[in-house]
This record gives structure tokens, C-alpha cells and sequence, in this order.
């Protein structure tokens, strides 16, 4: 059951976040759209580890099913990695906005055109 | 110890080593820097070097991390719990193309690159990007290859947008960012499918388990989108010409290297994980379509560049089209595994040299162009063949590479290309034709509006550290020109035999029996 939920809420904030990416204009925008997507995707890795009854992966605490532990491990290194590239976004719209003033991609666009 | 039963993980783990301790040296004496950048990159290109002569001598080499033994593959009841390195000849021959355009990049930047302008910040970069695309090219495991994938994406952003101080670097940096982020979410998901489905990350144990479900269908597809966007194929080709336009000559060239590595993916991802034949026609037609229509599109708008860097990244896309053609006509008829299939396949590998030779030593050029007078837009060049000598020579001899003007390199893996796409459907050999001529037609006006002409501007000739990575390229391509069969041979043909028929002793190497 709470394995099932959490798939479906890492759907529900996959395709938020993939949605706030394409349809909004501004580039903080989509950077937070494709950050919840990645938080979706690191939520659909967390369950499936989940196994029903399951206790937490942590040896000496007594018999029973426990979830898997190796899907957790994974999470950990997507999460550094989509910090990783999520900061380096900010820096580069960082020095997007000084250069041009705003973070508007129509607008970015147009003066590249003119 | 013997050392080259660890070289494997060596040439990954020490160019990442390299990476970090590089502004530690500098911060110390820059000679001491470049000593250290020099004695890495030796031993990492050893390494991939001895590795590929012994995967080509010896068969498929597999390094267990962690195993009391690099060669205890999997644990009692033949599952593999350990992460593993899989080098096989495609791997290894792909290894070498990342070191010749590894060392190109690294002699190149020695004098191209500017200390008050953030040398050191771009070598240890390079030191990343180098380091994640070996590890790309030489992992036996979807995870890690994700992590790899990652890697390299944020190495090669960093570097895309590593002229801060102009406009236009920091925009196609953050475009190509969304891309490859976007690109390696589909490729966590579909990792994330895989290992639910079947309890593992082993490509190996994996490939053997798949049937060809639903849900490997949707992982397939996933990692077809992912991997593709990171190519820069058509549809999702937007960032590409931003990212090889803006980046520093040096970076764009491991940039080339990084895009094969994706494509690499692509094929180890086809063949071996989903067993080829197992959705070959139809997925396999797909290839052939993306690969049409992107070295379609690629050649229409490389006409209206009026960009010397962009025009050349365009014609940097078009050849993963002709890539994608020739493997996607191997992947078609996989299952009825015709003559002419391995020969399309066999061109589609070569092609990958090719390029790397071809569109590195074009970007070299460019980057010369750029450095001498400062500009790359081909409205206000001409007249540069009065100074620059032998960065005209050079950038003639790739443009016409490029173009596949026989005897030069180009030419030679293109004539496999068009035979075997002919057979599968002439239409498809008439359209690589016709975007061969029509990349002659572009650069050779490309050519005449920057170096023919009267003088414009005294422009200062390019210093010996680049001329020399551009000569070890334009040999390069001279070379594989000429002697193409003795390529084809020793390195080639085991690649795309790899590929044709190799899944087998792959998942033997790794699974045992």
C-alpha cells in the first residue's frame, strides 16, 4: 500500500515538474520544475525498495522482511548529483542576468535575434 | 602487483585523482601544474592504451571493484552483487578515441588557454570530463553508468560556459544543463525500472534476464530518449550547436568525444542490454530514421550559419547522423544478420574515429582563427591564409574531410555507409549523398570567407603547442585516408563484431559459462 502511494506521488511530481519545465518562461521556473522532477525521480527509486511489513535495512533488529537497502544508497548519489547540477544552473543564470537583465526566455531569445 | 590487471579502474580513477589535485599544484608553481597534467594524462593514456591491446589481443577484460580477485565476477548462485568494468573491443576502441582527443585537447591548451583567464579551473575540468568519459566507455553497470553520464555533464556544462565574462557562454551552458539533466532523469528512471524488475544493476545480468516486457519496453524507450537527447540528435539537437559554438576550441574537441560516449551508450544499450535482435526491426528503423533526419537537418542549417564555430558544430551533428544510419542499418537486420548489415555497422564505428579526427582537428582550427583575431563570425573574417598558414591548410584538409572527399578519412567509412544504407533502401543512400555534397558545398565557402581573400587584419600565427595538436589530427586523418583497410582490421572490425555478434561472450565474460 505505502509502496504503491509513493509511486504514484513520485508520478504526480514527475509530471508537475517536467510540466512547470516546459511550460514556464522563466528560467528559475524551469530550473524548480526540473528539481521536483528529479525529487520524483529519487522518490520512485525510495520505493522501490519497499517491501510490504518491512522494517527498516538495519542488521540485529529481529527477524521479519526488511526493505531493500540498495535503492536508499542509490538515492543518495542522485541527490548530490541534481544538487550538483542544479547549483551549477543558478550560477550560470547568475551571470545570465547580469549579462542580459532579465531571465525571461522569449525575451533572451529576441535579443539574440535583433 | 601487477598493474595492468588494475588498469582498467586506473584509467579512470586517475585522471580523476589528476582533476582534483591539479589547483593544489598550482597553487604551488604553474610548472609544477603542468608537470602534473602531463605525468596524468601519460599514464591514464597508457593505460587506456595497454588496455585496448589487451582487450583486442586477449578478449574481453572484466575488473570486479572490491572482489578479492578483479576477476571474481559474481558471487555463489551466479549473481553479480559487485560493481564491475567491462571492457570489450568496443569499449576499448573507444577508449582510444577519448585518449587522442584527450591529448589533442591537452597540447592544444597548453598555449591556447590563458592564465588570467582561469587555465588551471579549465585543465581540472578537462580532467573530469576526461575521466568521466573513460568511465562512461568502460562500465559494466547501469547505475554507475548514470553517475558516470552525470559526470560528464557537468565537466562539459562547466566548460560550455566556461567564458563567463561574454554573454552568450552562460545561456547555451544553461541550455545544454536543462538537456543533459533532463536526459539523465530518463536514464535514472529507466535504471530505476531495470533494478525493480530483475534485483540488479549488472548490465550482463540484466541483458540475460530481459525478455522483452512491457516494462522493458518503457525502460528501453527511456533510455533511447535519454541517451539521444545527450547526443544531440534531432529532435532534441537545440543545445548542441550552443554548446560545441561557445565552448574554447580545447573543450569542444572532448566535447566530440563526450557526444560518442553518449552514443557508445546508445549502441552497448541496444546490442548488449536488450539483446539486439529482441526489438531490432522496428527500433532499429527508428535509428535509421533519427540518423536521416538529423544529418538532414544538420547539413540545411549549417547552410545559414554565418558563425565560423557553429557552422562547424552543425556539421559536428550531422556526423552522428551518418553514425546513427550506419549502426541503426546493422541494427534493422540484425536478426536475418546479412553480409551487409555488419559492413554498415562497420562503417557506422569507423565513422566514429573519423569524426573524432575530422571535427576535432576543424575545431582546433577555428579555435586558432579565434584566438588570432578574436572573432569567429565569418561576416567580418577573410583574408586569414596570408598569417595563418597551416591553420588554413589544416582547417581545408578537415573541412574536406568532413565532406567525405575520397582519399581522406571521411571518404572511407562514408563508401561503407552508403553501400550497405543502399541496400536497406535507396532513398536513405541518396540522402547521405546529398548532405555529403551539400557539407562540401558550406565549408568550402566557409573556407574561401575566412582564409582566401585580401588581408583584412594582421593576425598573429598560432603558437607550436597548437599547431602541433592540429598536425597529430591532420595526420591523423591523412592516415586513416590512406591506409583504411589497415584500421579497418586492427581495430575496426573487432568493434563492430562486438557489436554484430559479441553480446554472447560479453555476458559470458561477466556471468561465467
Amino acid at each position: 500500500m505505502e509502496g504503491q502511494v509513493a509511486t504514484f506521488l513520485a508520478s504526480a511530481l514527475l509530471v508537475l515538474g517536467l510540466g512547470t519545465l516546459l511550460s514556464r518562461r522563466n528560467l528559475i521556473w524551469k530550473l524548480l520544475g526540473l528539481n521536483v522532477a528529479s525529487g520524483g525521480a529519487a522518490l520512485f527509486l525510495v520505493a522501490l525498495g519497499h517491501r510490504p511489513q518491512a522494517r527498516p535495512p538495519i542488521l540485529g533488529w529481529g527477524p521479519g522482511p526488511a526493505a531493500d537497502p540498495l535503492p536508499q544508497a542509490l538515492v543518495l548519489t542522485a541527490i548530490v548529483i541534481h544538487f550538483a547540477t542544479l547549483a551549477l544552473s543558478l550560477v550560470y543564470v547568475i551571470f545570465l542576468t547580469e549579462h542580459r537583465h532579465t531571465q525571461d526566455v522569449p525575451k533572451l531569445e529576441r535579443e539574440e535575434g535583433g | 602487483m601487477n598493474i595492468m590487471v588494475h588498469a582498467p579502474i586506473l584509467a579512470i580513477a586517475v585522471p580523476l585523482l589528476g582533476a582534483f589535485a591539479l589547483p593544489l599544484f598550482a597553487k604551488v608553481h604553474r610548472n609544477l601544474r603542468d608537470l602534473w597534467g602531463a605525468a596524468v594524462a601519460g599514464f591514464t593514456a597508457a593505460m587506456a592504451v595497454a588496455l585496448a591491446v589487451q582487450a583486442f589481443t586477449s578478449g574481453i577484460q572484466v575488473y570486479t571493484l572490491g572482489a578479492p580477485s578483479p576477476t571474481d565476477t559474481v558471487v555463489a548462485g551466479g549473481f553479480p552483487i559487485r560493481i564491475m568494468l567491462v571492457v570489450d573491443a568496443l569499449s576499448a576502441f573507444m577508449g582510444l578515441i577519448t585518449t587522442v582527443l584527450g591529448l589533442a585537447s591537452l597540447v592544444y591548451a597548453w598555449r591556447f588557454l590563458r592564465e588570467d583567464q582561469g587555465k588551471t579551473l579549465a585543465l581540472t575540468l578537462f580532467f573530469l570530463l576526461w575521466a568521466g568519459i573513460y568511465g562512461l566507455e568502460y562500465t559494466g553497470d547501469m547505475f554507475n553508468f548514470f553517475v558516470f553520464l552525470e559526470i560528464t555533464s557537468i565537466a562539459a556544462c562547466a566548460l560550455v560556459g566556461y567564458r563567463t565574462w561574454e554573454s552568450r557562454p552562460p545561456e547555451a551552458a544553461f541550455k545544454t544543463m536543462a538537456l543533459y539533466t533532463l536526459g539523465g532523469l530518463l536514464v535514472l528512471l529507466a535504471v530505476g525500472i531495470l533494478y525493480g524488475e530483475y534485483g540488479a544493476l549488472n548490465i550482463a545480468y540484466l541483458s540475460s534476464k530481459i525478455r522483452g516486457a512491457l516494462v522493458d519496453k518503457v525502460a528501453l524507450g527511456l533510455l533511447l530518449g535519454g541517451l539521444l537527447m545527450k547526443a544531440g540528435t534531432v529532435p532534441a539537437h537545440m543545445w548542441a550547436p550552443d554548446a560545441y559554438g561557445e565552448a574554447p576550441a580545447q573543450a569542444a574537441i572532448v566535447l566530440v568525444g563526450n557526444t560518442q560516449a553518449s552514443l557508445y551508450g546508445l549502441w552497448r544499450v541496444l546490442f548488449t542490454l536488450f539483446g539486439g535482435a529482441l526489438f531490432a526491426p522496428q527500433v532499429g528503423w527508428l535509428v535509421v530514421a533519427l540518423g536521416t533526419l538529423t544529418l538532414l537537418v544538420a547539413v540545411l542549417m549549417a547552410v545559414i550559419q554565418v558563425d565560423l564555430t557553429r557552422l562547424i558544430a552543425y556539421g559536428a551533428v550531422s556526423q552522428i547522423g551518418y553514425m546513427l544510419l550506419g549502426v541503426g542499418v546493422g541494427l534493422t537486420v540484425l536478426s536475418g544478420r546479412p553480409e551487409f548489415g555488419l559492413v554498415a555497422i562497420r562503417g557506422g564505428v569507423f565513422h566514429m574515429l573519423n569524426d573524432a579526427a575530422t571535427v576535432g582537428l576543424l575545431f582546433l582550427a577555428a579555435g586558432a582563427v579565434y584566438r588570432a583575431v578574436g572573432s569567429k563570425d565569418l561576416r567580418a573574417l577573410g583574408g586569414l591564409g596570408h598569417d595563418l598558414k597551416w591553420t588554413g591548410g589544416f582547417f581545408l584538409l578537415g573541412a574536406l574531410a568532413l565532406a567525405g572527399v575520397p582519399p581522406l578519412n571521411g571518404f572511407a567509412s562514408k563508401i561503407l555507409i552508403y553501400q550497405s544504407s543502399f541496400q536497406l533502401s535507396p532513398i536513405l543512400a541518396a540522402i547521405a549523398v546529398l548532405g555529403s555534397i551539400l557539407l562540401l558545398a558550406v565549408f568550402v565557402r566557409a573556407f574561401q570567407g575566412a582564409f582566401l581573400g585580401p588581408r583584412l587584419t594582421k593576425a598573429e600565427p598560432a603558437p607550436l603547442s597548437m599547431l602541433v595538436a592540429m598536425g597529430a589530427l591532420a595526420v591523423l586523418v591523412i592516415a586513416l585516408g590512406l591506409v583504411p583497410g589497415f584500421f579497418l582490421e586492427h581495430l575496426v572490425n573487432p568493434a563492430a563484431d562486438a557489436l554484430w555478434r559479441g553480446r554472447d561472450l560479453y555476458l559470458a565474460a561477466v556471468l561465467g559459462g
